[in-house]
């Protein structure tokens, strides 16, 4: 997929865990996982908003476009 | 749910009362005619007292039987789909597919019995016979087209599942 998740880098910066942030924005640990690997399909405008509120960081810092 | 403990029920009778019984019997009966010329009596010719039995007939009573055991095994696969939907797995890969495969039979069945009996009025009884009213055959094809539309339906909202159940 040509987007590529950057949440582990972002969770590593802010010395977070994976169940902390998904305690927090209200999201199982297990979606968690599907959005950390890659493997969703999309992202609603509300849960991106829970982590860029948890994380302080925008949209752009935890996901990128990579061309195949 | 009501409605599809009925179906079940009613399919599961039909199965274990017609079904079965009717494949035994079937297959005995497609067996027997090779060996009794008087097991297809009512079209027999009767030539100076000795029965006669036209090849021909042996061959159409087979072929019937062969397409009726079509019918019965879709039958079978459908039967076996109604479980899944009692599992609440409408959307299962196995359904999709089997609804697939019992619409090509269908048409299949549909289109060869509709090109044997054609073939057999013309060659045996030298008639042109070509009906286009409510016969079965086209109720097969239509009935086999309709379980490739609902296959193709189901694997759209497999998908559209899919992607819902990967929206985070």
């Amino acid at each position: 997929m040509p987007i590529r998740i950057n949440l582990d880098v972002m969770l590593e910066k802010r010395n977070m865990k994976s169940y902390e942030l998904a305690e927090r924005i209200g999201i199982t640990t297990a979606n968690l996982s599907i959005l950390k690997t890659g493997k969703a399909k999309a992202v609603r405008f509300s849960t991106l908003e829970a982590i860029c509120e948890t994380l302080a960081c925008q949209p752009g810092d935890i996901m990128e476009y990579v061309a195949d | 749910m009501r409605k599809l403990i009925i179906l079940k029920s009613l399919v599961d009778f039909i199965w274990f009362v017609s079904c079965i019984p009717f494949l035994l019997l079937g297959l005995f009966f497609s067996v027997y005619i090779f060996f009794d010329v008087e097991a297809l009596k009512i079209y027999n010719v009767l030539e100076q007292g000795v029965v006669i039995t036209p090849w021909y007939l042996k061959l159409v009573t087979v072929f019937l039987l062969v397409m009726l055991y079509v019918l019965i095994y879709s039958f079978y696969l459908f039967r076996k789909t109604l479980r899944y939907f009692q599992q609440v797995k409408p959307f299962d890969t196995y359904v999709i597919n089997t609804y697939k495969k019992i619409g090509n039979l269908l048409i299949v069945s549909g289109i060869l019995s509709a090109v044997f009996f054609f073939l057999f009025h013309l060659l045996v009884k030298s008639e042109l016979q070509i009906n286009l009213g409510i016969i079965p055959y086209l109720f097969t094809i239509c009935l086999g087209l309709f379980f490739l539309i609902l296959s193709e339906t189901f694997k759209i909202a497999k998908l559209a599942k899919e992607e819902n159940q990967l929206t985070i």
